[in-house]
């Protein structure tokens, strides 16, 4: 209130013609609003309406700024030029309506203006409040405003309408949120670069294949990798060439390799390569062998920049083929060795038989005994066998079910594996012989089998007893020829067999030592 | 066989020995000596008197060269027989006569008679 144009208008003007001239200027609102007709709004004929109301429309009106005052208690609507701008295709139907009307998409908004500024006494201010308007022919439109209400008194002190700033932001709104949402997408990009390349140097760190990068034609280390340290040894490499910080490898030709790659562009690729490596602080080299490949890298314009090496430690592999190898061809000579034992077995067994189904007998049973040793050796991983197991062995087929009539007696002997063999085949054709003729043939006879091993001497006794009188056989079998013969040769002792009257006696003696395994 | 021979034989196989001295007496060859240990066969070789020998080459991990080299010197012609995975011939007898493991009477005559010349 109290600008001197409106004083001048009001006091210049009387009565009706005041009311007529009412309100002056104001530009192109102020002749809308003179030539409305307020009679069928709330407000009544613009020449009934109170001095506040039209003090505040002349305020409006004058001002630079959009506003639009809410009149009464239907906020009927009173704006200026710039409101009008605003308000765009919705003026001028907004002049004189209800606000809640005019603007029905914002009713929300204008309904708790009108509670708490028209009939509470308060004020409103938003900034950057978004709105979804249609003021552009009924297209939906998003806009941000600066908007502030505040009640506007009339002659009886309290509020008759509500004044309303509003200055639109949308322009400065949507610039500021490019702005800050290129701030937060450059921020993200950051952060997601950030994780990548963690996540990418985690990766080439912690890969069990190891990984190096060796630049220019000298080969200086620029990158090396946990797996790749582990294999030189933890010795520093980075800033130095290959042949500086791995001296050893340059004999070894994979300096050669690395020039040779750098030069032709062309990848090396070595499948199992043997490569001795110093550990750090050792004197000692350590062998390796490695799947690895040498691959040239290209810069954009296509020049080898460097050496990209990776690969793996397969010595594990490698010496588990090499072990394989070995363990085959052990496979193999033992096969060998038991097939000409078997012929060895197949031509004596059958060399002057008189009965052929008793010799295919014998051999059968000859061949099973061979078996059982065999079989005993492999539990032993074919590293010897006890004295006690063999003569066991022998007892467990020969005397299974009484086994008390069958006893081994003697400290702790270790055999090797040939002469465990052999000591097996000769029990095996003595069993035998107690079976068929001897203190096994009966109800009542025994055998008992006691060793002893003192001054360097095994002594082993084989003893029936209790069976039918024994005569000595008019021509020696195979048998007493395996142990007179081939067990004393083989153990490199003596072997003798008797045919006592009350039992067959072997008596075997032989060194100790060669038992133990090296002679 | 017109000629019988003494045969001196180093093999460490028990079975195998006496198969060689069964195929030998078929042939109508005289056994001179049957060696299945180096020390043994060390010791035989300086007192048998054989015309011809027949070696296995390895005898349980050891080789018997040594054993050549004596009978050798005795004039006594030599027959090394090759075991499975075992080693090769060696200087000074890398020329000599090689049984091949396994062997039938047949390989035995002939190798006695290119052996006896």
């Amino acid at each position: 209130m109290g600008r001197a144009g409106i004083l001048r208008g009001r006091s210049g003007m009387k009565g009706k013609s005041a009311a007529m001239t009412f309100p002056v200027g104001g530009g192109e609102l102020g002749q809308l609003i003179r030539d409305f007709d307020w009679s069928k709004t709330s407000l009544g004929p613009i020449s009934s309406w109170p001095q506040s109301l039209r003090t505040a429309t002349d305020i409006v009106l004058q001002s630079p700024i959009p506003l639009v005052m809410l009149w009464g208690p239907d906020g009927i609507m009173i704006y200026n030029d710039g409101y009008a701008v605003f308000a765009a295709s919705r003026h001028p139907s907004l002049l004189g309506s209800k606000v809640l009307d005019g603007w029905p998409e914002a009713a929300d908004l204008n309904s708790n203006v009108l509670q708490t500024c028209y009939h509470g006494g308060g004020t409103l201010s938003y900034k950057d409040l978004p709105l979804t308007l249609y003021r552009n022919k009924g297209q939906p439109e998003d806009l941000w405003v600066d908007v502030n209400y505040g009640p506007v008194l009339d002659e009886s002190g309290k509020p008759g309408g509500v004044l309303a700033v509003v200055v639109e932001t949308t322009g400065r709104f949507l610039a500021e949120k490019a702005l800050a949402d290129e701030r937060l997408a450059v921020l993200e990009a950051n952060k997601r670069l950030t994780a990548e390349s963690t996540f990418i140097r985690e990766l080439f760190e912690q890969t069990p294949s190891f990984m190096a990068m060796a630049r220019g034609p000298e080969h200086v280390f620029v990158l090396a990798n946990h797996a790749y340290q582990e294999l030189i040894g933890g010795r520093e490499v980075i800033g130095k060439t290959v042949a500086e910080a791995l001296p050893e490898v340059v004999s070894q030709g994979f300096v050669d390799l690395l020039d040779t790659a750098y030069a032709s562009g062309k990848a090396h690729i070595g499948a199992g390569s043997r490569l001795l490596m110093q550990r750090a602080g050792g004197p000692e080299a350590r062998e390796h062998f490695l799947d690895f490949v040498y691959q040239p890298i290209r810069n954009a314009a296509g020049d080898i920049t460097g050496i990209f090496i990776e690969g793996q430690d397969v010595t594990e592999r490698v010496r588990g083929e090499q072990h394989l190898r070995l363990v085959v061809n052990e496979l193999n000579h033992r096969v060998k060795n038991t097939l000409a034992m078997i012929q060895a077995i197949a031509a004596q067994t059958f060399r002057n038989a008189e009965d052929l189904p008793k010799a295919q007998v014998s051999f059968s049973s000859r061949i099973m005994a061979l078996a059982r040793a065999n079989d005993l050796l492999t539990g032993e991983n074919w590293e010897g066998a006890s004295l006690y197991d063999i003569i066991a062995g022998v007892s467990v087929v020969h005397a299974g079910n009484e086994p008390d009539r069958f006893a081994a007696r003697g400290p702790m002997v270790r055999l090797s594996p040939k002469v465990a063999l052999s000591l097996s085949m000769a029990m095996h054709e003595l069993a035998t012989n107690a079976v068929k003729y001897g203190a096994l043939s009966n109800d009542s006879g025994r055998v008992d089998v006691t060793w002893t091993a003192s001054d360097g001497r095994l002594r082993i006794e084989w003893r029936e007893s209790g069976g039918p009188p024994v005569t000595a056989p008019e021509r020696r079998g195979f048998g007493s020829r395996l142990v007179e013969r081939g067990l004393a040769g083989e153990m490199g002792g003596s072997a003798r067999l008797s045919f006592d009257a009350a039992g067959v006696v072997c008596l075997i003696e032989a060194p100790l030592d060669i038992y133990e395994g090296a002679e | 066989m017109a000629n019988p021979l003494r045969i001196f034989v180093v093999e460490d196989e028990m079975m195998i020995a006496m198969l060689l001295e069964d195929m030998l007496a078929d042939l109508g060859h005289r056994v001179a000596g049957v060696a299945m240990r180096l020390p043994q066969a060390l010791e035989m070789a300086k007192a048998t008197e054989a015309d011809i020998a027949i070696l296995d080459i390895n005898l349980d991990g050891r080789k018997s060269f040594p054993v050549a080299g004596v009978l050798r010197d005795k004039g006594v012609k030599l027959i090394f027989a090759s075991g499975y995975g075992s080693p090769g011939l060696e200087e000074p007898f890398l020329d000599e006569i090689i049984l091949k493991k396994p062997f039938e009477p047949d390989d035995i005559r002939l190798a006695l008679a290119r052996a006896a010349g």
